[in-house]
């Protein structure tokens, strides 16, 4: 035969005897104060410790982190057709060079490049080819005189 | 000097919204012991029950300007503690270990405890510690929605419809989770009776 529920009743309100040790609440209330005082204060803290617990289960998720296969034959794939369109000179990547402007300063000056002794290249353009500066020369170099169509330097002293 | 023990409990929440916080003093040494009651017997962890009962006060502190007195303080601060118990004993899970305080010596004159342990009764003679572990094991095998109802009503003495505006449901579901509690308790206390 069970206890019956008379009896369960009874032996649970034993459990009100159960109590914490004489001056408990006293002195608790201290602690009480402190925490109204600190509420605000600890809140705002409960809060970053919060973030901080995702930001950690953040990384902890990045270390457990796989790469899925199908990534790797799709970086691939997308490799191939970059590659191909390059190669196959259907797309460049290379900004449009702007032939318009670089033949109209050609055309200010016969010389097309040497102003006033410096040489001041920009662009130049062939017929068919775009040519792309890529050393701009420095304004301390000693610039090159051509007479008769020849260096200079190449009169070799024999000929006195 | 005026004793705010004298007052009542909405004097004394009307001048904790005023900033008086020794009115407040005043219901934390009123109330503290039952909610610490509640709380402990649904933890049956004195270190918890001391941190969810300077918890409970505290919250009910800082929202005592919300409380607009619909129900009684005791009613409020109760609803207050049981949630908060609730939400702690969900999130600590079955991790944990009982901490249990000492039974009053008055036990021993308690008309129940004499009228349990007399020869003519079903219940075999018990040690008291053994009593008193057997009784948390058996609240703790206890959901804590069931755990809450049975501390409320058995142990704290609270009417099904206090219980009921407390925990926001209808009396007849206070009655159910009794009713079912009881039942799983009668097995779970089983060992206690006369071979």
């Amino acid at each position: 035969m069970m206890l019956d529920e008379q009896q369960v009743q009874q032996l649970l309100r034993l459990k009100r005897f159960e109590q914490p040790p004489p001056g408990y609440f006293d002195q608790s209330l201290d602690e009480l104060h402190y925490r109204m005082r600190t509420g605000s204060l600890s809140e705002s803290r409960r809060n970053q410790l919060n973030r901080f617990s995702r930001l950690q289960e953040f990384i902890s998720n990045l270390n457990s982190f796989r790469v899925p296969q199908a990534a790797y034959a799709g970086a691939f794939a997308i490799f191939l057709v970059v590659a191909t369109l390059m190669g196959t000179g259907v797309w460049s990547p290379r900004l449009k060079f702007d032939v318009s402007r670089a033949t109209a300063g050609a055309s200010q000056n016969e010389n097309a490049g040497i102003v006033g002794g410096k040489i001041s290249l920009t662009a130049l353009t062939s017929s068919q080819q775009e040519i792309f500066p890529t050393i701009k020369p420095s304004d301390n170099v000693t610039p090159r005189y051509i007479l008769g169509g020849q260096p200079v330097s190449y009169n070799t002293p024999s000929s006195f | 000097m005026e004793d705010l023990h004298l007052l009542e409990d909405e004097e004394l929440v009307s001048r904790t919204q005023a900033g008086d916080t020794h009115a407040f003093d005043v219901l934390w040494h009123k109330y503290s012991p039952r909610i610490y009651s509640l709380v402990y017997n649904m933890t049956s962890n004195h270190e918890d029950a001391n941190d969810l009962l300077l918890e409970v006060f505290a919250k009910a502190f800082r929202a005592i300007n919300g409380f607009k007195g619909k129900s009684s303080f005791y009613t409020w601060i109760h609803a207050i503690a049981v949630n908060m118990t609730i939400n702690f004993v969900k999130k600590r899970g079955r991790r944990f270990q009982m901490s249990l305080d000492d039974f009053d010596s008055n036990i021993h004159n308690d008309k129940e405890f004499i009228e349990l342990t007399a020869s003519n009764t079903p219940i075999r003679e018990v040690d008291l510690s053994e009593l008193q572990q057997r009784l948390n094991e058996a609240m703790m095998k206890l959901s804590v929605e069931h755990r809450a109802v049975v501390t409320m009503f058995d142990i704290q003495g609270m009417p099904h419809a206090e219980i009921a505006k407390v925990l926001g449901v209808p009396e007849a579901t206070v009655r159910s989770r009794l009713f079912y509690a009881h039942r799983q308790l009668q097995n779970y206390l089983e060992e206690f009776r006369k071979q």
